[in-house]
């Protein structure tokens, strides 16, 4: 507590009362959020100056910051240490096919939750939030054996078809607190017109919902992207392995070996995707999960 | 759960059919509109739930039919020395990570609630830790806590600090974790900032009228303003926490000697690599049920800490 009251005496409780803050109280500020800015991009700074580096140069001591020349020939020699086509192909599969399942279901789903009526409502959003707590092992363990008997192990199944069935808690949480948002008279309008459900989702509530549409789909897309347990419990076969999952095996298994310009070559490959999301979607992404909607810019 | 209204099953026996089929019609949108959920709760959730309760009672091994065991696998958690060992692993992280994330957070914030040029800018930039997988901050941070070419040792060096061990020593790699647990904290500056935002400035400008000073407009308004924020921020960081799994399996996979072994991959690895299901699973219910204990606890005493303005939703 101390700490934090120390912190926020020097920067202030309130904003926009700092329009007579003097020049040099402002230029410190900046300086202090330069410098950290600073700390929390190098790690990608230094992702990017290790995969142009020649093998001698990633374990020089004492290290340096950037290559004495750009060696782009990493670029092929990594890509081709192993099938990383094929991985990042089914990534794309199994991505794509997770965001568009969860965002459609979620959409449902939070929309049923906010806007109709039905018995045990608040019962099962409370179930449905709850399940969060449950770590994912105590459903991984059956759903192993249950896919398995299915014949779904190998296969991309087991990480695309649950998606479809609701996208997870957060997804339906933000879906719903977005419906609730929207005004009662625009329903009310339209049930006058005589449209049913459906129709007030598709045609009232879906157009005005195009930034929680957004923050789902991008939450979504970064989980799927990322994921590591479903895959290495539910893939086997290299070849069906997904990028996240094959950088993780390679690394582990040439653990010290691995020439660490090439693994510094995959997982940009890996960053990049997401880091180019973020920068387009950055707005609606912080709007969309951020607690009462409050996505003004400040 | 209690939010269950008496009112809704009794609806069923009203005494016309009529007014049955009515009331059907009018549920049935909602039930429709929901029903992937539920389907998915069912399939996905509740089935295996029920069977991995089961599982814990029996010695599975994957390729001959689960036997029962009675509570031998919850018997044998008590005396397991590594089970204990992944306990402590995980609770040691959480006592440590969380408060801490959680104060950087929020002195993060702070710095970032300035009315400066540009501020928006910073707030994506400190967010952008959040996007990176998991699978890349784990290899990308292994390679800065290399004790010999690592970067990290050569700023200790440049600064005349003394090196330290990082991954290679038990005693340090716990603390390596947290250190690289720190760089996302942009997740939750952002529910920060959104508190902080949140407060009405008015309640600011009434209390410098009667006198308060920066430090009591802080200490009487800031921050019981923003317990919400720490309530939430504090809750969804113990799940997470306890839940540690894909950064410590690629940076560390448990070692040096079980020093990062959280339970999530004691689990992983009782289950997936020596498939013994039956004792995973109880592993996973005792970890279930602790998640669920410590939510509750906090729940509970946020009475008394946690306040919310008026009846704002």
């Amino acid at each position: 507590m101390t700490a934090l009251t120390r912190g926020a005496r020097k920067a202030g409780p309130a904003p926009g009362r700092h329009a007579g803050q003097s020049v040099v109280v402002a230029l410190a500020e900046h300086a202090t959020l330069l410098l950290l800015a600073a700390v929390f991009l190098f790690p990608l700074f230094h992702l990017l100056s290790r995969s142009l580096m020649t093998p001698a140069e990633t374990i020089s001591v004492p290290p340096t910051l950037w290559p004495s020349e750009l060696r782009w020939s990493n670029y092929p020699e990594a890509w081709n240490s192993a099938p990383f086509g094929q991985f990042l192909v089914n990534s794309i599969l199994v991505t794509t096919l997770t965001v568009v399942g969860a965002t459609a279901s979620a959409a449902l789903c939070g929309f049923g939750f906010a806007r109709l009526n039905f018995p045990g409502r608040n019962a099962l959003f409370i179930i449905v939030i709850a399940t969060l707590m449950l770590p994912d092992t105590v459903t991984l363990i059956p759903l192993y054996i249950i896919f398995r008997d299915l014949g779904w192990l190998n296969t991309f199944l087991p990480l695309t078809v649950p998606a479809f069935f609701g996208g997870g808690a957060i997804s339906i949480f933000l879906f719903r607190q977005y419906f609730r948002t929207l005004p009662r008279e625009l329903d009310e309008a339209a049930i006058l017109d005589g449209a049913n459900a459906w129709q007030i989702f598709r045609f009232i509530a879906l157009p005005l919902s195009k930034p929680v549409i957004i923050a789902v789909a991008t939450l979504t897309f970064l989980g799927s992207w990322t994921d590591l347990f479903g895959p290495i419990i539910f893939l086997n076969e290299q070849s069906k392995w997904t990028l996240a999952q094959g950088i993780a095996s390679v690394f582990q298994a040439y653990y010290g070996r691995l020439e660490i310009n090439h693994v510094a070559v995959i997982s940009l490959v890996l960053v990049v995707p997401p880091l180019v999301l973020y920068a387009l979607v950055q707005r609606q992404l912080i709007a969309g999960i951020t607690p009462s909607g409050s996505g003004d810019r400040g | 759960m209690a939010e269950f209204r008496p009112d809704v099953p009794r609806a069923a026996d009203r005494r016309t059919s009529a007014a049955a089929r009515r009331r059907l019609r009018e549920w049935l949108p909602g039930l429709l509109f929901v029903s992937p959920v539920v389907i998915g709760l069912l399939l996905f959730t509740i089935v295996p739930m029920l069977t991995s309760l089961y599982y814990s009672f029996t010695r599975y091994d994957v390729l001959s039919p689960p036997r029962w065991v009675g509570v031998d696998n919850y018997a044998r958690l008590v005396t397991d020395p590594t089970f204990w060992t992944s306990v402590g692993v995980t609770v040691r992280y959480a006592l440590i990570a969380v408060p801490l994330g959680l104060v950087l957070s929020g002195l993060l914030s702070l710095l970032l609630n300035q009315a400066l040029r540009g501020i928006s800018i910073y707030r994506a930039l400190f967010y952008i830790p959040v996007v990176v997988p998991a699978v890349a901050t784990a290899v990308l941070f292994s390679n800065l806590f290399n004790v010999r070419y690592g970067l990290a040792n050569a700023l200790l060096r440049g600064v005349g600090l003394p090196e330290y061990t990082w991954l290679t020593r038990p005693e340090t790699a716990l603390n390596s974790v947290i250190v690289m647990s720190l760089w996302t904290i942009g997740g939750s500056t952002i529910i920060w900032l959104a508190g902080l935002r949140s407060i009405p400035p008015y309640l600011y400008d009434a209390a410098a009228v009667d006198g308060a000073g920066r430090l009591r407009r802080i200490w009487h308004i800031t921050i019981p303003m923003l317990t919400p924020v720490i309530f939430f921020n504090l809750v969804l960081g113990i799940i997470e926490s306890l839940q540690m799994f894909v950064q410590v399996y690629v940076l560390t996979n448990g070692a040096p000697v079980n020093s990062t072994l959280f339970i999530m991959l004691n689990i992983f690895r009782e289950g997936f690599t020596h498939f013994r299901m039956g004792y995973a699973s109880a592993m996973s219910w005792v970890l279930f049920l602790a998640i669920l204990l410590l939510t509750l606890v906090v729940f509970k005493t946020s009475g008394r800490w946690v306040y919310y303005e008026g009846d704002r939703s």
